[in-house]
């Protein structure tokens, strides 16, 4: 059993509740974790985890940013006590929406909530009687320790902590015989690759229980790769892969079947750039290709695997590489996002209130200023499918070096609006640029001019 | 030299999705209550924040202040733009948002009571802490740890479905909503009611049974009288129970009821700075501080109303006070009663969950105001998150940046309310010895 540790720093349990919010899917995990830290469920003290003895909690999840000195000695407490620290949720991983405080300086953050003769009693002081000290601004978490693994989102989607989770239980649950394939176990009358649909059964090892599998979903190689290859059908799927490009959705299942399967990465929303897959799209000349079946193909091998896996997985590769539907370089929001772009300049911004969105165009094409373009991928596109803006809580995607810069050059510059316009319209630039990252952006923080007495 | 104060701190209070701790001075020989201190150790500074932002982009942001029940936080911002603005919403909005709040309603309620409460009853308060919680109960009581699940899992999934994300929902807009519920999701919510209200049942009669077990803690320990703020709606003369729309309502520790519209939160309710608190501590201002601290959250939104919105629900209500008064209403000071009263709204959120699933209306695409426009104004709106009352007092400037904010949460509402009823519970146990007088039933499960 791993053992797991909480701990919440300023922050609001959102990403917490995330997790919980994998409800039935609980019934499996928790009897799996050893939970030795998580005040918000569970009795232990700080004086336990202090207690515990060093690198003794195998992973540490960081929930929320350092307000006050007690959030910074509780982060070096879970760095000293975990093997792997994990920043969970955007306040940890960007400084989050209340990293918006960095645009104000500690005394007027105070003095606004302390101090405010119209709302609160006059007289008062600032609480200084067993409450820690606050920071001057909010640092960013990278820079208070040294962190292992980025979990973004605000908050992190449900599948997305669950799969992190699992990883780290090593799948619990689950039974996997890699000596057979899906295609051996499969429950469904007619072959999904006889339907022309796409279908990694014959390369996956079989396991148990395959739960949506059963319905006709089809196989993603979430079980690993077999030896025992399904012969018959797996030419059935070399032909399906090479016959004509991949679509959309099946480039997305295709992805998915290699990243679980050859384990480049973790988990498909965090990013790894020595990973063979991307390096279709990311370095296409480094790529060897090689002809099968008058098909050429990637080369590709996966050591002491039989032949035909490695000629799909390189067929898949090859398709990859060619397919525009697969622009990895720079998943984001957009890539995951089913609205239609009819045209490619926005006319005049407008604010959210205004008008009702069309619900299948382009938000972004509407006018409503939609961080989707810049913003990395692994929400699945969830507020745009509630009719709403992406705000970017994902973060930067891959080739964003700062979003609040980037998000400043790129709106402005795709409207046809009047420019005293389009610069009345971001009279805010930080608040809305920014608005999950102002303590990992360039911005950082306020910093007041002071003048040295000489 | 006056002998050293024993002092017992409570670092970090555990099963409260906040921060704080709590601190405990007795004297030397352990046998007197000096003081009792509730420590919120932290704050973001969100009213702050928010100046010089878009004011329709506040409940993007404030629904960042609580990931248990954002979704109060959205609408009520929402609804201070829009009462700054003046701007009315379609009928069908009102209807999805009361629909939004009672689903978030339901599974708060029932994740406070089964993750951050029942622990202490089903293993009993002097269990092993390493036992003392939900993952525990999932491994022992897996039958009601998997009802449990499926019940937050049916109030989060249509949070879900109407706000589009049920942590951080954003599906809220100023003029109503940006997102119709379609038939199809409707239907599926619809099939799962049956299974529900057998659960809810269920839940029910191990609440009931809990009360009933720990009677003498219910009705002896933390009987602490306070005044107390609900929401509620007048309706035909009668204050009904409302946790998206209604007026503020101030009870008396002798059960006299004062309403005020939510505009005039400021002559109830006055806001001081604590030197050990974090979270500013709110009183009942006609009556100043500390005579008139008060408490919200279930039990209080129970005193407040004269009745429930739907018929189980009410008929639960006078269940509660036939029992404890022996009448049908009054007023009730019984901390550990919270829980029942807690039980006693999710009956009525899911009753109102039905009711709104059910309504033709609730697939209107009409859900949104065309009709909104920025002015200089001040608006001030409520309602009642799960932890007790939730008021926005928002201020725009003629673009319609927000330009002041001022937040009182439930925190700020309960923390003064709960330090009075801690040091109550504690004199009775250090000073009166009460925990040697009353009966604790076995654990169910030891």
């Amino acid at each position: 059993m791993a053992k797991i540790a909480f701990m919440q720093l300023a922050s609001c349990w959102g990403s917490h509740q995330s997790l919980l919010d994998a409800h039935l899917s609980l019934l499996h995990l928790f009897p799996e974790m050893d939970i030795v830290y998580w005040p918000a469920v569970v009795d232990f003290k700080m004086k336990d985890l202090i207690g515990y003895e060093d690198k003794s909690v195998d992973v540490g999840f960081l929930e929320g940013f350092c307000r006050t000195e007690q959030d910074r000695a509780n982060v070096d407490i879970m760095r000293k006590k975990c093997k792997t620290l994990v920043a969970y949720g955007s306040c940890a991983v960007l400084g989050g929406v209340p990293g918006l405080a960095n645009l104000f300086s500690i005394e007027e953050l105070t003095s606004r909530k302390f101090l405010d003769n119209e709302f609160l009693d006059p007289g008062a002081t600032i609480p200084d009687q067993h409450v820690p000290k606050f920071l001057e601004f909010i640092p960013d978490l990278h820079k208070v320790t040294k962190i292992d693994v980025d979990l973004v989102g605000c908050p992190p989607k449900t599948g997305n902590i669950v799969g992190l989770v699992a990883a780290v239980l090593g799948t619990p649950g689950k039974k996997v015989d890699a000596k057979k394939s899906m295609c051996d176990i499969c429950p469904l009358k007619t072959c999904l690759l006889d339907k022309d649909s796409l279908c990694y059964g014959p390369i996956t090892a079989a396991g148990d229980p395959i739960g949506k599998l059963a319905k006709g979903y089809p196989v993603l190689g979430e079980f690993g790769l077999t030896k025992k290859i399904h012969m018959k059908n797996a030419e059935k799927l070399f032909k399906k892969i090479t016959a004509q490009p991949l679509t959309r959705e099946e480039v997305q299942q295709t992805v998915e079947t290699l990243m679980m399967t050859l384990n480049s990465v973790p988990l498909g929303f965090m990013v790894g750039k020595a990973d063979p897959i991307r390096a279709v799209k990311l370095d296409p000349e480094s790529i060897r290709t090689k002809t099968v079946n008058e098909k050429e193909i990637v080369d590709f091998t996966v050591e002491g695997y039989p032949e035909i896996l490695n000629d799909i997985i390189g067929a898949a590769m090859a398709d990859l590489k060619d397919n525009l539907e697969y622009d990895d370089s720079a998943q984001t929001v957009c890539t995951q996002c089913e609205r239609n772009i009819v045209d490619k300049e926005v006319v005049r911004y407008k604010r959210d209130y205004e008008g009702f969105p069309d619900q299948e165009k382009c938000l972004l094409v509407q006018g409503y200023v939609c961080m989707g373009p810049i913003t990395k991928a692994g929400c699945g596109a969830t507020c745009i499918r509630a009719n709403s803006p992406c705000l970017g809580c994902y973060g930067p995607a891959i080739n964003v070096d700062d979003y609040a810069s980037k998000a400043m050059s790129l709106f402005p510059s795709i409207c046809k609006d009047d420019p005293e316009n389009i610069k009345k319209f971001f009279s805010d630039p930080a608040g809305l640029f920014a608005r999950f990252c102002v303590p990992t952006s360039s911005l950082g923080h306020k910093v007041e001019e002071k003048v040295e007495e000489k | 030299m006056t002998p050293p104060d024993k002092v017992y701190e409570v670092e970090p209070v555990t099963r409260l999705e906040g921060h704080g701790g709590l601190r405990l001075v007795l004297s030397e020989d352990g046998k007197t209550v000096k003081d009792v201190q509730f420590n919120i150790t932290t704050t973001r500074f969100f009213e702050k924040l928010c100046e010089g932002r878009y004011a329709e982009h506040v409940p993007r942001i404030t629904n960042r202040i609580c990931g248990i029940c954002p979704v109060p936080h959205h609408l009520a911002a929402t609804k201070s733009v829009e009462a700054a603005w003046n701007v009315e919403i379609p009928p069908a909005a009102y209807k999805l948002r009361q629909l939004f709040m009672n689903a978030k309603q339901y599974s708060s309620h029932l994740l406070h009571f089964f993750a951050l409460a029942a622990p202490d009853f089903v293993y009993g308060p002097f269990a092993d802490p390493g036992k003392r919680n939900v993952v525990q109960i999932i491994k022992d009581l897996p039958d009601v740890g998997a009802m449990a699940l499926k019940m937050m899992d049916f109030g989060q999934n249509l949070c879900t479905a109407i706000g589009g994300k049920s942590v951080g929902p954003i599906a809220g807009i100023v003029g109503g909503m940006r997102n119709p519920l379609t038939s199809e999701l409707r239907d599926g919510f619809i099939a799962q009611i049956p299974a529900q209200l057998e659960m809810v049942k269920a839940t029910v009669d191990l609440a009931k049974k809990i009360v009933f077990d720990y009677w003498d803690v219910v009705s002896q320990l933390a009987v602490t009288p306070t005044y107390y703020c609900g929401v509620a709606k007048e309706v035909n003369g009668k204050l009904v129970h409302d946790i998206y729309d209604g007026d503020i309502v101030f009870v008396s520790p002798e059960g006299e009821k004062t309403i005020y519209k939510p505009e005039d939160y400021m002559k109830a309710i006055g806001e001081r700075v604590s030197k050990h608190s974090y979270a500013t501590h709110t009183y009942y201002r006609p009556v100043g501080y500390p005579e008139g601290i008060y408490r919200t959250n279930s039990l209080a939104m129970l005193n407040a109303c004269d009745e429930m919105a739907t018929p189980l629900a009410e008929a639960a209500r006078k269940e509660m006070f036939q029992k404890i008064l022996g009448k049908d209403s009054g007023v009730l000071h019984h901390t550990f009663a919270y829980h029942w009263a807690r039980i006693i709204e999710t009956v009525g959120a899911f009753e109102s969950i039905i009711k709104y699933l059910k309504d033709p209306e609730i697939l209107s695409t009409d859900i949104k105001t065309l009709d909104v426009k920025p002015i200089a104004g001040r608006g001030v709106a409520m309602v009642d998150a799960p932890r007790g009352n939730l008021i926005y007092d928002m201020t725009t400037d003629a673009e319609g940046i927000c330009r002041k904010l001022n937040i009182l949460v439930a925190t700020n509402h309960n923390i003064a309310g709960i330090e009075k009823s801690v040091k109550h519970a504690a004199k009775q146990i250090f000073e009166e010895g009460i925990l040697d007088k009353i009966k604790l039933p076995d654990p169910m499960v030891k």
